[in-house]
């Protein structure tokens, strides 16, 4: 008896759990349709308007501002416009227009037969989204690969070949985290880790938590080589010579992200123009700039000055033969501190400063081998007020405010507990699967008027305590299920309907309703009326042969 | 001796539904897998020039195993259901109920019976007949580079998937809610448990989440079970 009553219980729980988290995702579905649609109409309506409008003429600060700027080595700068209605696959066949600082056109023509020599920065390494043409690869899509999946099992592997024939296969081995190679025959001949090659599986060092990488293959081979970057390091494995470098090591900060400049092989942009230094450039975290150079080798870190806003400006260096150049460039001005946390405010913030015209600027610096910076050339423009600010997406974010009043209130408090653990975000979190889609549900689905939020909880509450207070079993589980509809908001009170809607009676003894599930009224105790014996009862308990 | 005369009786009635999932995937797999066998390194990697980035997609290579996953997934999944809907649906609309709880034992020995026969089905049924698939794909492997220990372990993951269906079936049909209220709602547990799974790479983490939704539908199974009258 014991037990079947530990049973009920449990199992009740485990029901309640059960359907409070299935009404918790149809509410976040609900809510998520709601937006999309109202999206979707509003983007159709703006479409409409936009094509009713005439196509307005550009002016000359619409074009300063989508015109790329470009710095030459004596701090000359020109303003480089991509003819309209000229998109070519290959940029080197696209037409240009070349624009000096006073808007005056000194070129024009295709861009592989500039007459400049303009300085050019390391390309960031970024991910790719597409999944068939892709240069990156990152931890992100590393932990995509291993997910329990109908294809099953990917691994990362590099062959190794000569004569365009294969010798041996080096498989990623993402739990050890270390590359192990395989022959024709399927047979292991060794290992490559932080301890290099070896031969036996004991002697390997992992790499550490997998970052990033990207391949190619050098001038002189057809096998690959490739970038490895770890939390705080970066490696170059060459598979061919079974051979790894550690070329740059971060004592105390992460590694945020890795960008080269004639690192793999020469770029095509200084074919014929400035000699550039095979370089690397890693900024880590707490925003040092790290140029790891090559002919010869050299890493040279720059600590921005403390009064240079990095959340405001971007800095970018590169290396020529002679000298390390610096560009210090405007994005524009930082969100303030009181933004950050209301949408409302940020959209307020964010529209008054797209009404009005907007300065930016960019700076171009030599520095020497102390880090002494050396000011070459400024150039300033001002980008034109936006003609139209689009009203859609406070209409989008009206509605979402509106249905997020019925999203459970504890997701706030969850927001900022979830804020703390992961400061820069869900975009800039390493986290994947499941516990992403939570939390990127949580912050979208917040509830933004905490006022309104509130009273409809407690509204479903007060409704929960008028339809449970004839129907309770006691008064114990009954303040248990109003605290679950106060947390949860709607889906709390969907899953106490769902598990608590049984039909009334009129208590023959009281006169008021009670529920059928407890034996006694729990207003007067009186027990559940039995029902008269009719006839057809007494002719199920005589047995036939009574006759 | 009337535990195993259950027993017997359940794996009796899903016998059809076994011996269909194990040779459909027996004779589907080995077509896949003389299909993908061809595949050789030699036709691989032709973008591999010197002074060239490497596009991250040559790299990637799936086992030789991939195609038999899919349809280790389709057949967990359409057993778990398959056996789910015999076991604890059709007893009420052939009105055969009574017969099957009024039995000279325990009730909780007819449900271990009918559960008990679910496992022993998935594991000689789809388990049996993917790690034989494993074990011939790990011996006549034509590819340089042999067979994870972590692709078995992926397969037997979609079995489980499977078990967790069958659960959850098992729950709506003993459900006695109406199909539009709640009756269903295990149904959606099993879809959050599916997502939590093939979205994670971690294996214990997909390992707890297999716990956690067995464990739900389980409980809710034995307590329906225990208790459903007519």
């Amino acid at each position: 008896m014991k037990n079947k009553l530990i049973l009920k219980h449990v199992s009740s729980t485990s029901k309640t759990l059960m359907i409070l988290l299935i009404m918790l995702l149809v509410i976040a579905m609900s809510q998520g349709i709601i937006i999309a649609i109202s999206h979707v109409i509003m983007m159709s309506r703006t479409r409409a308007s936009q094509q009713a409008c005439q196509e307005p003429v550009e002016d000359e600060l619409t074009r300063i501002k989508r015109s790329e700027k470009h710095f030459m080595l004596d701090g000359t700068v020109h303003q480089m416009e991509l003819v309209k209605d000229d998109f070519q696959r290959d940029d080197k066949k696209q037409k240009i227009r070349i624009y000096d600082v006073n808007d005056s056109l000194v070129w024009q023509g295709l861009k592989k037969e500039i007459p400049y020599q303009y300085l050019f920065w390391p390309e960031q390494l970024i991910r790719n989204w597409s999944w068939y043409d892709s240069y990156t690869f990152d931890e992100r899509q590393m932990h995509n690969m291993l997910t329990v999946t109908p294809e099953l099992s990917q691994s990362i592997e590099f062959p190794v070949r000569q004569n365009y024939e294969i010798k041996i296969i080096w498989r990623y081995i993402p739990d050890k985290e270390y590359f192990v190679a395989y022959n024709t025959q399927g047979g292991i001949t060794g290992y490559l880790s932080t301890a290099g090659f070896t031969q036996q599986k004991s002697d390997t060092k992992g790499f550490g938590q997998f970052r990033l990488f990207t391949a190619w293959c050098p001038e002189d081979s057809i096998n690959p080589v490739m970038l490895w970057q770890t939390d705080k390091k970066i490696y170059q494995i060459d598979f061919q010579k079974q051979t790894v470098e550690l070329i740059f090591e971060s004592e105390k900060e992460i590694v945020d992200n890795m960008s080269l400049k004639n690192w793999r092989f020469s770029d095509r942009e200084n074919l014929d123009g400035i000699k550039y230094r095979p370089a690397i450039l890693c900024r880590t975290r707490n925003g040092d700039q790290n140029l790891i150079m090559r002919q010869p080798e050299q890493v040279f870190t720059f600590s921005p000055p403390e009064v240079w806003d990095l959340k405001e400006q971007s800095i970018r260096l590169t290396a020529t033969e002679s000298e390390i150049y610096l560009l210090r460039s405007f994005r524009g001005p930082r969100v303030p501190g009181k933004c950050m946390n209301s949408d409302e405010l940020f959209r307020q913030w964010r529209n008054q400063l797209l009404k009005k015209p907007r300065d930016r600027w960019i700076e171009l610096y030599t520095i020497d081998e102390k880090g002494e910076l050396y000011f070459i050339s400024r150039y300033e423009w001002i980008e034109p007020p936006y003609k139209t600010i689009y009203t859609e997406q406070s209409v989008v974010d009206n509605v979402k405010y509106f249905v997020t009043d019925f999203s459970p209130p504890f997701y706030n408090i969850l927001r900022q507990g979830l804020h703390k653990y992961w400061p820069n975000g869900i975009a800039g979190s390493e986290n994947e699967s499941i516990f992403k889609l939570c939390v990127a549900l949580i912050q979208e689905l917040r509830p933004r008027h905490i006022i309104i939020n509130c009273s409809i909880s407690f509204v479903l509450v007060l409704i929960a305590l008028w339809h449970g207070l004839s129907r309770r079993d006691n008064w114990a589980v009954m303040i248990v299920w109003l605290a679950i509809v106060a947390v949860f908001n709607m889906a709390g009170f969907l899953t106490y309907w769902a598990l608590n809607h049984r039909p009334v009676i009129k208590c023959p003894a009281c006169g008021k309703k009670r529920g059928l599930a407890p034996e006694r009224c729990v207003r007067c105790g009186a027990e559940l009326p039995v029902p008269e014996t009719r006839e057809v009862d007494r002719v199920l308990i005589v047995p036939a042969t009574a006759e | 001796m009337k535990f195993i005369a259950l027993l017997k009786k359940e794996l009796r009635e899903c016998l059809p539904f076994l011996i269909g999932a194990a040779v459909l995937l027996l004779v589907l797999g080995t077509l896949f897998l003389r299909l993908d066998a061809p595949r050789t390194y030699g036709g691989l990697y032709p973008d591999f020039k010197p002074a060239s980035a490497i596009n991250i997609y040559q790299l990637k290579q799936s086992s030789s195993l991939s195609l038999v996953g899919s349809l280790l997934w389709i057949f967990s999944i359409a057993l778990g259901l398959a056996i789910g809907i015999r076991q604890f649906w059709v007893a009420f609309y052939s009105r055969t109920w009574d017969f099957e709880i009024c039995r000279p034992t325990r009730r909780a020995a007819v449900l271990t019976a009918k559960i008990t026969a679910a496992i022993i089905g998935f594991v000689l049924s789809v388990g049996l007949v993917w790690s034989l698939f494993y074990w011939y794909a790990s011996q006549s492997s034509i590819w340089f580079t042999p067979l994870t220990g972590r692709l078995l372990t992926k397969g037997w993951i979609f079995i489980a998937l499977g078990f967790v269906v069958y659960l959850g079936v098992a729950v709506a049909g003993l459900s006695t809610e109406r199909w539009y209220t709640t009756k269903l709602f295990s149904l959606g547990l099993v879809l959050i448990v599916y997502i939590a799974c093939v979205s994670e790479w971690r294996l214990w983490l997909i390992l707890i989440f297999l716990v956690i939704g067995i464990l739900i539908l389980l409980l809710q199974v034995t307590e329906k079970f225990l208790n459903r009258q007519l």
